[in-house]
């Protein structure tokens, strides 16, 4: 693979967030928050609607990184939350390569990531360290 | 409202040690839960890094809640994750959990009120060593008249 700053990781795209997503990790996790699987019935945002875990939304920036570089590949995975998303929402991951490193297990790329939902609202910003082999790039 | 000094307590706070064994079906399961690709490798899908430190060492996330006097479970918010891999988890092998809160901060925010970010930190270890470290902050709300719900 070659990699280059300034290279674009290829958009990972997922849509529509649905309940049953949600309420799979939710038993995985144990998690018994119920505004991950039961619509609200009163108040709250986005018109009560079930709110996708945090470690999904992570996940989808995952999937981006190891679906670009492979399974083994992230060395650090950094994000600060923003925004949720809502069942329904479409949910876009992307990222750069702000810069290519020198690694004891060899080259790794830095990386600027992000998710975004169906609106454009942006959900999470982050960094990752992603392990790139056989990289033969410019640095 | 919990006072500051209440909260501040925590920070040392040392998790009960323990061990977590990441089976295939819930690799499994947690991957399709991500709609992500299912690999041929045993590797585990990295957001075992938010599950596997916490089952670890045995804490439900509404002890963590009672532990840090959340108001409801509308009232914890994700803040930041920050997650080092030095080999990427597997399935199948018994990693050893150690962990603690690190600090608690009681800020102001324009949408959220007043809240606490509390972060802690847990390693999980191999035969060879750390194999990843994750330090993960929540946000605790500390005003009932918060913005709404949130994940965390």
């Amino acid at each position: 693979m070659s990699v280059v700053s300034g290279d674009r990781i290829p958009v990972w795209s997922h849509g529509p967030v649905t309940p049953e997503r949600m309420a799979l990790m939710a038993a995985i996790l144990r998690d018994p928050n119920p505004i991950h699987f039961e619509p609200a019935t009163t108040g709250g945002d986005e018109k009560g609607l079930r709110i996708n875990q945090g470690p999904l939304n992570v996940g989808y920036v995952a999937n981006m990184l190891t679906s670009w570089a492979g399974p083994d590949s992230i060395k650090r995975l950094r994000v600060r939350f923003v925004a949720n998303v809502f069942e329904g929402d479409d949910v876009e991951a992307s990222g750069v390569v702000t810069a290519i490193a020198d690694d004891p297990d060899g080259a790794v790329a830095e990386c600027d990531v992000q998710l975004v939902r169906s609106n454009g609202e942006l959900v999470l910003t982050g960094t990752a360290i992603v392990r790139i082999s056989g990289n033969n790039a410019n640095r | 409202m919990i006072p500051i000094e209440q909260i501040q307590e925590l920070v040392g706070y040392r998790f009960p040690s323990g061990t977590y064994k990441i089976e295939h079906w819930e690799n499994y399961l947690l991957t399709e839960a991500t709609a992500g690709q299912h690999f041929s490798s045993a590797y585990a899908h990295p957001s075992f890094l938010f599950h596997a430190p916490l089952a670890a060492v045995g804490l439900t996330y509404q002890e963590i809640f009672d532990l840090c006097g959340a108001e409801s479970a509308d009232a914890v918010r994700a803040g930041e994750y920050d997650w080092e891999i030095f080999r990427t988890l597997q399935e199948g092998i018994q990693y050893q959990a150690q962990g603690q809160i690190l600090s608690v901060e009681r800020k102001t925010g324009k949408r959220a009120g007043v809240f606490d970010a509390v972060a802690f930190a847990i390693e999980l270890s191999d035969t060879k060593g750390v194999a990843a470290r994750v330090t993960n902050t929540w946000l605790f709300l500390r005003t009932e008249s918060g913005p709404g719900r949130r994940s965390k």
